[in-house]
């Protein structure tokens, strides 16, 4: 036996030993010139592309981002202050390049490529951080939902495959959770997540691979991670390659759903690397091209067409307001690339609002073309009358006499406020999502109490649930709903109320 | 007068070293002058860094790829 493995670890060292050839080595090779903050600049490298990997002595790696006549400008991946002055630079001529396929399934990896989760990760292909987005014939208009589970957002802000949605608002807003709660959604659903974290805290991040190792979801999840510890330089490359690991999925023909948490972390990462290399500062003191840092990333998410496997990328932002201004810098560049946005508010998340999604501000530009026809049907008037509702909220406050519509508008208003609220981690299917708001169409709950709402939905889902199973399986199978069944429901429904 | 540094190891025999440095010229041409620098933990062969354009084809470097390349094939 172990003559066996001796022989052949002799035959396997013969054919590596045969398949090596002795070239000589041809590099280019410079010195750094200054260091300082994460940033370098090397004289003698005259060659060299936009965005190569640079070595430095010690196996120290960089990224050449300002090349000029007598040298270039670079970023520092790690360890900068083990670089000096007159250390010498070689030229690798490759591009920061990141590991994809699905080896990286369940896994944590950082922007440069290597696995951080303590074991070892042997990816067989590798593509570059940075590459063009799917041209206008590669793509297909966005067609498929992508369910998150959430009530609020599946019916009045639905996102398709392929769509990019931002999730915007102040700290503390749930924005992750909704993130979160989406990948949790996704189980069973044949979607590959991708979580990208920029930025954010180590202890953050930690708490996130733990929920979502606890639910199930890492088996389809992949998380890239860069911690607000790593230098501006890893940050700002984050992102992109999150998008690569996603579209080395999406040329599989399979539907990935990547969330960049945050991007407003981002475009910091990305002004103190500018400012470093000494480019000019601009509004907010961001360098000019930070429109361009962000629109470049998005325009990657695309729904391929089926000549090209019919995978998509749907992207899910998240950017971070302060105070609630959405007018500012990033948060407008953001909203005007995405395809609509998810605003959260912290005063309805303070009154108990969870999700504390502002429907009135919150739009989704292309998905309403994909959801499915059954929540088609019952949600129509939905946004107007939860919009009516919060007018004459504000309205009647003071007043206590209103007519008898009045009332009724008011009641109904608060009614859909109850059923919208949602923990954290309890995602819906089609089926419940339909069976709530049919419900409320029919004004089941006009006698429960405010506090008894929630209760009674979930009473009365989990009846026609255990009454009627097949059409349950029914409806979250093709997603629609058939006249047959909707009366069915219906008649229940109304024997229920009494 | 181009300048051109030479790495080589001290078991280099000065003929080999005159051949090297006339091969040298032949190829990158005439106007280049030579400097020769010694160290020993090359092993044996040349390091010539021309313009800041390094030819590398020293024995270390041939071993430290050649590890490499075993490693390498003992992941796949």
């Amino acid at each position: 036996m172990s003559h066996d493995i001796f022989a052949t670890k002799n035959e396997y060292l013969k054919s590596r030993l045969q398949s090596f050839s002795a070239t000589p080595l041809v590099y280019e090779c410079g010195k750094v010139s200054s260091v300082g903050d994460g940033v370098a600049t090397v004289s003698g490298l005259k060659n060299r592309l936009y965005g190569e990997l640079l070595e430095f002595d010690g196996e120290i790696y960089g990224m050449a981002l300002d090349l000029n006549e007598d040298g270039v400008g670079a970023v520092l991946f790690d360890s900068a202050d083990a670089v000096s002055v007159g250390d010498k630079v070689k030229g690798t001529s490759r591009v920061a390049e990141i590991p994809v396929g699905p080896e990286l399934l369940g896994r944590i990896i950082d922007p440069i490529g290597r696995a951080i989760d303590g074991k070892a990760l042997d990816a067989k292909k590798y593509l570059p951080a940075e590459r063009p987005a799917p041209t206008i014939i590669d793509r297909e208009p966005v067609s498929k939902p992508l369910e998150t589970g959430i009530l609020a957002i599946d019916s009045m802000v639905p996102i398709g495959r392929g769509q990019r949605e931002l999730i915007i608002g102040d700290r503390q807003t749930g924005k992750t959770s909704i993130a979160l709660d989406t990948i949790f959604n996704q189980k069973g659903k044949d979607v590959i997540c991708v979580y990208c974290a920029i930025g954010q805290k180590a202890s953050n991040i930690s708490q996130v691979v733990d929920y979502l190792n606890k639910n199930d979801a890492m088996e389809y999840t992949v998380v890239v991670a860069s911690t607000a510890s790593d230098s501006p330089a890893t940050q700002y490359l984050a992102p992109y390659c999150a998008c690569t690991v996603a579209e080395g999925f999406m040329a599989e023909g399979k539907d990935v759903l990547v969330i960049y948490d945050d991007l407003s972390k981002h475009a910091v990462a990305y002004r103190a690397m500018s400012l470093l290399l000494h480019r000019p500062p601009g509004r907010e003191a961001y360098p000019g091209d930070v429109f361009y840092l962000h629109s470049r990333l998005l325009e990657r998410s695309a729904c391929l067409s089926k000549k090209l496997g019919g995978g998509s990328i749907t992207a899910l932002p998240i950017v971070e307001t302060t105070g609630g201004n959405i007018s500012a810098y990033i948060p407008t560049n953001v909203i005007s690339i995405t395809d609509g946005q998810i605003y959260l508010e912290s005063e309805l998340f303070h009154s108990g609002m969870r999700p504390a999604i502002n429907t009135g501000l919150s739009v989704s530009r292309v998905g309403r073309s994909a959801q499915h026809k059954a929540m088609r049907k019952v949600s129509g008037t939905l946004r107007i009358e939860l919009s009516q509702y919060r007018e004459m909220a504000i309205f009647t406050r003071f007043g206590s006499d209103v007519d008898e519509s009045t009332a009724k508008l008011l009641r109904k208003g608060e009614c859909l406020t109850e059923l919208l609220k949602q923990g954290k981690g309890e995602p819906l299917n089609l089926f419940k999502q339909v069976a709530i708001l049919l419900a409320y169409k029919l004004d089941v709950f006009e006698n429960v109490p405010k506090k008894e709402i929630k209760e009674k939905a979930n009473e009365l889902v989990d009846m026609l649930q255990s009454k009627y199973p097949d059409y349950a399986k029914e409806i979250n199978k093709t997603g629609d709903i058939t006249d047959a069944i909707e009366k069915i429901f219906t008649k229940t429904m109304l024997e229920f109320k009494q | 007068m181009r300048k051109s540094t030479i790495i080589v190891a001290d078991n280099i025999t000065i003929p080999t070293y005159r051949y090297l440095c006339d091969e040298l010229k032949k190829k990158l041409g005439k106007d280049i002058d030579f400097e020769y620098k010694i160290d020993n933990s090359i092993i044996g062969g040349f390091i010539i860094n021309l313009d800041g354009v390094v030819y590398d084809n020293s024995i270390k470097t041939q071993l430290e790829r050649l590890k490499k390349h075993i490693k390498k094939g003992d992941e796949a």
